[in-house]
């Protein structure tokens, strides 16, 4: 790509402007860019800010395959609108990945969100998650900006092998008044900082506001937390817990276990990357275990299909909403 | 011959638009996300009649891998291949795997997911007129029912010559294999069926009224593949999704419109197959006018699969009859002789296997039709279909009327006409041919291309039409299948032509050697309008 010509396109579906300010995700940015670039041509801003040395001098490097990084330090951040501009294809979409919180006040992110279509953000939550839902929330109303989040993405299987095991009137009412639930995430030994339990926060939540449980108290000991919600028959109990499971990414969950009053249970294990067992058993009878397919948003085609095409959920504002019942967490 | 009564395709509650989740019963899933676009795929048994055959190796079973795959076969599904042939559930798996693996369009398989997927496969031996094989297949599944929660709903996919068919159906309604679909909420049962429907309208007119007589019209899925195909689909896409090209497609603007079928094979060991029906039947009757219907419908008022297909009815019902006194400015046919496809010879269709060697039947057809409506009077529309032509392609090549050539009148300049085209395979593209200045000095003009190549934009590999189908037919989306109205409309028109052939044998003068663009009959009948068959 000759760095001084703005105009040279090859097929290309969209702009994709990235923006991260931790070196560290760099890495694993770049196999998710490469795994984009592949199946789906596009042009990608990649804008690092350095926060660590935050005088530094943006700088530009125009890499093959119609890349484009740009690194600097804070103060420099104002510059961005004015560098990348020039370099956006006229007429496609404008997609903004953020391995920040969007929520968080930013000096660039104002800018970047009012050119964009749709905004990708993967990040941890912090621990105010009451503020960050509203904050969330308000994002969410903006109708000209539709909104993905990873996260909730990484429970899209979970979700659907639920909708899958529970699909008749009769299941899904029983699970509605089901005693206790217990999640279990996979806390294989790793320098993975952050909060690991994440996708078994969003899935329990977006279960409790499918199915009205409200919320009553949450308390965390050590790697554990506990939920309760109240019922028609009394009070849910929904434990998340670490496990640990080879072979499979950190955070991913490995196991849910469904309890009812009558000490009917379901169990849903993962065997696989891409598997799960479910094991019913009831008073009266004890099924054949079956397995379903846990569809992985990082497959390629999905991952695209999720991140870029995809329409927002119905189902995730009310899990935000949901997630705000928390307070500090 | 004009008095058929056809069943009508509204209210049941077999009609689905194809954008919302089906489900045969009123409860709707709080945990099922409405959002999402997505089909959601009933737990059910499919049944393939003719499990043995080359269709189920090569496209049935790889597509319901894929869609394993994709996660889009439903939880609670099982397959039970019905044949003559003797099989235990392994060898009928381990067959499958091979198919699976070589036929696939995802590899290497998943061996997970295959130790999976193998075990919602069975097989089940029987001849198709056994009355107990039909009371064992009953007794198999309901079975799996009760095994694998497959909720008493029931796919048949009659992979079998259409002289079976009748004998299937009859023998499922016999049997209380078949659900009525008007009494019956809580389950479903459907039928599958390949073409061709029938081999001339009278032959398809009693095989709806044999289908009918056990399934409602909403319960009969006739399968038209080109329908599942990406490109095929994104005609509508096309037309409907882009308002500029609305005001232009119409007869103030378009000339003529080419549709080409050719394909660089020969019949292969389908000698047999193709004595019988000859690509008339093979491929006008049904995947042409589908592309024909797609091409020239109104836009519908809906994507409901019911609305979509009322417009592709209308657009058969206003194709002119072709006039049979007239008929050879009308319809052409040829048969391949030996010739050289890439260089290298091969045989005239009468020297295939099981083609006798005075065989009449038609390798080719050519026909120009007209379209009756206010759209499209006066335009024709010039359809080919070969085998044995220099290439395999599918395309539609839309041409449009010539601009006012008087500002560029010179010697050294001819306008070409704007032309639009479609390619539905192999490269998928869409390109429109335009004029444009060649730089430098004087005004000289010079036609280019605008493309858009699928491949270059979407570089995976999009799913097979045979997945896209079956899963539509599963969640009850009947839009990418046939109605009875369609296909009896297309029988309409093509019968007094297969009739007049049928009385007055091919001529050799009508052949063409393999390899060629087809017979100079078939060049004749544009040239008589000032016009030219594209060179693709």
């Amino acid at each position: 790509m000759n760095p001084t010509d703005k105009s040279v396109q090859k097929a290309c579906l969209f702009n994709l402007i990235v923006y991260t300010g931790d070196r560290d995700s760099l890495e694993s940015l770049q196999s998710s860019l490469d795994l984009i670039k592949v199946k789906f041509p596009c042009r990608i801003i990649y804008i690092q800010e350095n926060r660590q040395d935050a005088h530094l001098e943006l700088k530009l490097n125009f890499q093959k395959e119609n890349q484009i990084t740009i690194e600097g330090g804070t103060t420099h951040l104002s510059k961005i609108p004015f560098i990348i501009l020039p370099y956006l294809i006229p007429d496609l979409p404008i997609y903004l990945f953020l391995k920040e919180d969007p929520t968080a006040e930013n000096i660039i992110l104002p800018f970047l969100k009012s050119i964009s279509r749709r905004m990708i953000f993967d990040c941890e939550l912090p621990e105010n998650i009451a503020l960050w839902s509203q904050k969330m929330l308000e994002l969410l109303a903006q109708p000209s900006l539709e909104i993905v989040d990873m996260n909730w993405a990484r429970t899209g299987g979970w979700r659907t092998v639920f909708t899958q095991v529970f699909d008749t009137q009769d299941r899904v009412a029983n699970l509605s008044n089901c005693h206790s639930i217990t999640l279990y995430y996979n806390q294989l030994s790793t320098e993975k900082k952050g909060r690991l339990d994440l996708q078994a926060v969003y899935l329990q939540s977006w279960l409790s506001s499918r199915l009205g449980w409200k919320f009553k108290s949450v308390t965390r000991t050590d790697s554990n937390l506990l939920f309760i919600y109240n019922i028609k028959g009394g009070d849910l109990s929904i434990e998340i817990k670490p496990a640990e499971m080879s072979n499979l990414p950190v955070a991913e969950l490995t196991k849910i276990e469904i309890t009812y009053r009558n000490n009917s249970q379901y169990t849903i294990s993962r065997c696989g990357i891409s598997q799960v067992e479910v094991h019913i058993e009831t008073e009266d009878i004890c099924y054949i275990p079956f397995k379903l397919p846990l569809i992985s948003i990082f497959k390629k085609q999905k991952f695209i299909t999720e991140l870029f095409y995809k329409q927002p959920s119905d189902h995730y504002p009310l899990m935000v909403q949901e997630i705000g019942k928390y307070g500090i967490l | 011959m004009d008095s058929y009564t056809l069943s009508s395709s509204s209210k049941s509650p077999e009609s689905q638009s194809s954008l919302l989740p089906f489900s045969s019963s009123s409860f709707m899933n709080p945990l099922l996300d409405k959002s999402q676009p997505t089909k959601v795929p009933e737990p059910c048994i499919l049944v393939i009649f003719g499990a043995t055959g080359d269709l189920t190796a090569r496209k049935l079973i790889p597509a319901l891998y894929n869609l394993a795959r994709e996660g889009q076969l439903p939880a609670h599904f099982a397959c039970v291949g019905f044949a003559r042939r003797d099989k235990t559930n392994e060898m009928f798996r381990d067959e499958m795997r091979e198919a699976v693996n070589k036929f696939s369009r995802s590899k290497p398989i998943d061996p997970l997911l295959w130790d999976q997927f193998k075990e919602q496969l069975f097989y089940h031996r029987s001849e198709f007129g056994d009355d107990k094989g039909y009371e064992d297949l009953k007794t198999l599944l309901q079975q799996l029912d009760t095994q694998l929660e497959t909720k008493a709903n029931r796919l048949y996919y009659l992979s079998t010559q259409p002289s079976y068919f009748h004998t299937v159906v009859e023998k499922l309604g016999k049997h209380n294999l078949l659900y009525n679909s008007s009494h019956n909420h809580d389950k479903w049962s459907r039928i599958i069926i390949e073409k061709p429907f029938g081999h001339d309208l009278d032959s398809a007119l009693v095989l709806q009224q044999q289908m009918t007589s056990h399934l409602n019209e909403n319960q009969i899925y006739r399968i038209d593949h080109y329908l599942g195909k990406e490109t095929v689909q994104n005609l509508l896409v096309f037309r409907f999704a882009n308002l500029i090209f609305e005001s232009i497609w119409n007869n103030n603007h378009i000339d003529h419109i080419q549709i080409t079928v050719g394909e660089e094979l020969g019949i292969g060991t389908r000698g047999r197959f193709f004595e019988e029906a000859g690509i008339l039947r093979d491929i006008v009757q049904n995947h042409m006018m589908q592309l024909l219907t797609l091409v020239a419908m109104e836009p519908p008022i809906s994507m409901d699969s019911k609305a979509i297909r009322e417009e592709k009815v209308k657009v058969l019902q206003a194709i002119r009859p072709i006039p049979i006194e007239n008929i050879h400015d009308y319809a052409i046919r040829g048969q391949y002789t030996p010739g050289f496809i890439n260089g290298e010879p091969v045989k005239g269709y009468r020297n295939e296997d099981n083609v006798a060697p005075d065989s009449n039947v038609e390798t080719y057809v050519a026909l120009k039709l007209f379209v009756d409506n206010w759209r499209w009077f006066g335009v024709p529309f010039y359809l080919r279909a070969g085998k044995r032509l220099p290439k395999r392609a599918t395309e539609i090549a839309i041409t449009f009327k010539n601009a006012p050539g008087y500002l560029f009148q010179s010697e050294s300049n001819q306008l070409d006409p704007n032309i639009l085209i479609i390619r539905i395979q192999p490269d998928e593209s869409i390109s429109f041919k335009m004029n444009c200045k060649v730089p430098g000095l004087g005004m000289v003009i010079q036609p280019v291309k605008m493309d858009f190549r699928y491949a270059s934009y979407f570089g995976s590999t999009p799913p097979e039409a045979y997945e896209r189908l079956i899963c539509d037919c599963m969640s009850g989306d009947n839009t990418l299948f046939a109605r009875d109205d369609e296909v009896m409309s297309s029988w309409k028109l093509l019968t007094p032509v297969l009739n007049y052939w049928h009385e007055h044998p091919h001529e050799d003068s009508g052949n063409y050697p393999a390899g060629s663009w087809g017979p100079s009959g078939a060049e004749d009948m544009l040239s008589k309008d000032g016009r030219k068959w594209r060179l693709i």
